[in-house]
């Protein structure tokens, strides 16, 4: 059975991040454990609400260090929706924070004019790249995602976007360098596309 | 807008099961919202709305129990409501699963709660559920603000309402039309095109779906986000994906939704072998053909369609005999080129009048070796028996007998068998034991019947025990 990890740093419910993966059989630890983070070979950085609190919340358990490591060792990581915006390197919400900087980047609003937060199912369109994605892999070219947000990021490098999705214009709504990966939308609430995802994220590396 | 027009169906609950007419005939439990939920899904609704019709009146407390069942079957947003009267019965909701709590009754008594609730867990997350009713006014029509589920009318009008709830925090507009709902009508345009002026946050529009092209004219005329409906899903009138094609057509931009049978892999005839498999006994029935029209009628009709060979044309299992078979579930083999209908007969499968194609009078069989014993106990002939006495009485049964003498004496007798294979696992041989195991079984099922216990709910049981056991 796949293991993974799902950080528990008291932002946001983490619970149906939980639920996504159990329905899929995978065995899920709930952890704030710094040590445990950076030990996993499946991590996932769940996350909603604002930037900055969450981040003091990483920094303070020494989560933000764990993350890092695990993503050195090898790990695979996931950030989902705020988790997502926390791997850029810095946000524009209430202020300029820093971020975990393990993708190029900053995180801000949407141009104005723009209906925000963006709420709801969008599409996610594959970003050309050397080498298909694999948090993408058996995905239909059209695929549709639940979205709940209103900061994205923008001036990811090319090569680590995996998926666009235009709201406001096109953002990177999916990343992927390495074994770090992150997604805006909520593949817990994105139906069988989410649970091809996640499945993408729990298989062989 | 590059967002999709969500299309929800509502379910409304009271006392944690479905009502309103929920003909999902071939759940195992009908009323049963979890199941129900999951079909949703499966069928491509984009968003599910849970509404505890006995909640606000009854004042009841709320669902946090179903929403946690819910929420731990259901890949898709969902949104609960019903009695929320304070920050923590929202609390409760999210916490439990919901993605949305919508808020009716309460926030009119006090629209501060919508801030309070959107301070706290985020405006996305507050619907406020307005229902209104035409009202003639001096010389326009005026939308009245009605609470308590529709049947009390207050002094508010749905603009100065719409507009008040948006800037009190709600993220979303559940609106009801107290004189279209229940009509199949259509949607009240005007009173959508009203609220629509009064507010930018997205509009859910219900009440009165009824026909395809209803769905439309509230998202292409009056600027809806999403239409909601209940019975049309319910009664499967139509399912979610006619409702998106229907948009589709229409203009609209949907999610699509994904057809598993697309993947079916026919034969250079155009045909795909089928299987019926008797859902409950788990006995093959026949074997037939399908065409993909064939399968299309199975899957929008919910009976067995095949395609005849000798006579060039489609047929509906039981169009003559009655002998129809009402389809659970349709499944693909693993290289797409074969089908499985699961069903629940009703009648024999075989034109012999024989349960099963493989057991007509005649029919060759070669046997091979000595069948082994079963491994478990088939209650299902017991279940059967006790069912056929309860519906007809039989002079001199001692199962009538006992229903007659009722629930207190049944359970009576589950003790004394109960006690009788106890004593005997210690102290008899296997066969007195087999006897007592026997009389318990019995007297179990006559109990079930007495109490109208349905069998699922005992399945249902075992099963989420297995869940559990699996998760230690």
């Amino acid at each position: 059975m796949s293991k993974v990890v799902v950080v528990d740093y008291g932002v946001g419910n983490v619970a149906s991040v939980r639920r996504g993966f159990e329905r899929l059989g995978a065995e899920v630890l709930l952890t704030g454990d710094a040590e445990k983070v950076a030990a996993a070979d499946r991590v996932v950085l769940p996350g909603v609400g604002a930037f900055a609190p969450a981040m003091e919340s990483l920094v303070k358990s020494g989560l933000d260090a764990a993350l890092k490591a695990a993503a050195a060792r090898g790990g695979r990581l996931l950030g989902l929706c705020l988790g997502y915006q926390l791997l850029f390197e810095e946000s524009e919400e209430f202020g300029t924070t820093r971020g975990l900087g393990l993708l190029k980047g900053r995180v801000v609003g949407f141009p104005a004019g723009t209906r925000t937060p963006h709420v709801g199912w969008n599409r996610i369109v594959p970003a050309p790249r050397p080498e298909p994605a694999l948090v993408l892999a058996g995905l239909p070219p059209e695929s549709w995602v639940y979205f709940v947000h209103s900061f994205r990021p923008e001036g990811a490098e090319a090569a680590d976007v995996a998926a666009t999705t235009d709201y406001g214009g096109p953002f990177p709504s999916v990343a992927e360098k390495g074994n770090v990966w992150g997604c805006q939308f909520h593949p817990e609430k994105s139906s069988e596309t989410g649970r091809q995802i996640l499945r993408n994220f729990l298989g062989a590396a | 807008m590059t967002v999709a027009v969500r299309v929800i169906p509502c379910l409304d609950i009271a006392g944690g099961r479905v009502v309103k007419g929920l003909r999902f005939e071939n759940l195992r439990d009908a009323g049963d919202p979890v199941e129900a939920a999951a079909r949703y899904e499966q069928e491509g609704a984009d968003e599910l709305t849970f509404l505890d019709i006995t909640a606000s009146h009854e004042e009841r407390g709320t669902l946090v129990h179903l929403v946690e069942r819910v929420a731990s079957v259901l890949s898709i947003p969902f949104t609960v409501g019903g009695g929320v009267r304070k920050v923590e019965d929202a609390g409760a909701l999210l916490a439990a699963g919901a993605d949305r709590v919508t808020v009716n009754t309460a926030a009119l008594a006090d629209p501060s709660l919508l801030t309070r609730i959107a301070e706290r867990y985020g405006s996305q997350c507050v619907v406020v559920a307005v229902d209104a009713k035409r009202v003639a006014g001096n010389g326009t029509t005026l939308f009245r603000i009605m609470s308590h589920g529709g049947r009390r009318a207050t002094d508010r009008e749905l603009e100065p309402w719409v507009a008040e709830a948006t800037a009190a925090g709600a993220g979303e507009i559940l609106l009801t039309s107290v004189d279209a709902d229940g009509t199949k009508d259509g949607f009240d345009l005007e009173m959508l095109k009203a609220a629509r002026r009064a507010t930018s946050v997205p509009i859910v529009a219900s009440g009165g779906a009824g026909r395809l092209h209803h769905f439309a004219p509230p998202v292409l005329e009056a600027g809806a986000d999403a239409v909601l409906a209940a019975s049309v899903f319910h009664d499967r009138i139509y399912s979610i994906g006619e409702v998106k094609r229907a948009l589709a057509a229409a203009g609209v931009r949907v999610r699509p939704v994904l057809d598993p049978l697309a993947a079916a892999a026919f034969d250079s005839r155009g045909l795909v072998p089928v299987v019926v498999r008797d859902v409950r006994s788990g006995a093959v029935l026949m074997l037939a053909w399908a065409n993909a029209e064939a399968l299309e009628k199975t899957r929008s009709t919910g009976f067995s369609h095949f395609f005849s060979r000798s006579r060039n044309a489609l047929w509906l299992k039981g169009e003559t005999s009655g002998h129809v078979q009402r389809v659970v579930s349709i499944s693909l083999d693993c290289d797409r080129d074969a089908v499985l209908y699961d069903v629940v007969a009703d009648g024999p499968a075989c034109h012999t009048g024989a349960t099963t194609c493989f057991e007509a009078p005649g029919a060759p069989v070669v046997e091979l070796a000595e069948a082994p014993a079963p491994r478990t106990i088939d209650l299902a002939p017991l279940f059967a028996i006790v069912a056929e006495r309860l519906a007809q009485p039989e002079e001199g049964s001692y199962t009538n007998k006992l229903l007659e003498k009722g629930v207190g004496r049944i359970a009576q007798k589950v003790g004394e068998e109960g006690v009788e294979t106890a004593l005997a696992a210690v102290t008899a041989g296997d066969d007195e034991l087999a006897g007592e195991i026997a009389d318990l079984l019995y007297h179990v099922v006559v109990l079930m019947a007495a109490r109208g216990l349905e069998p699922a709910r005992v399945e249902g049981k075992l099963e989420s025990r297995r869940g559990k056991r699996r998760d230690k």
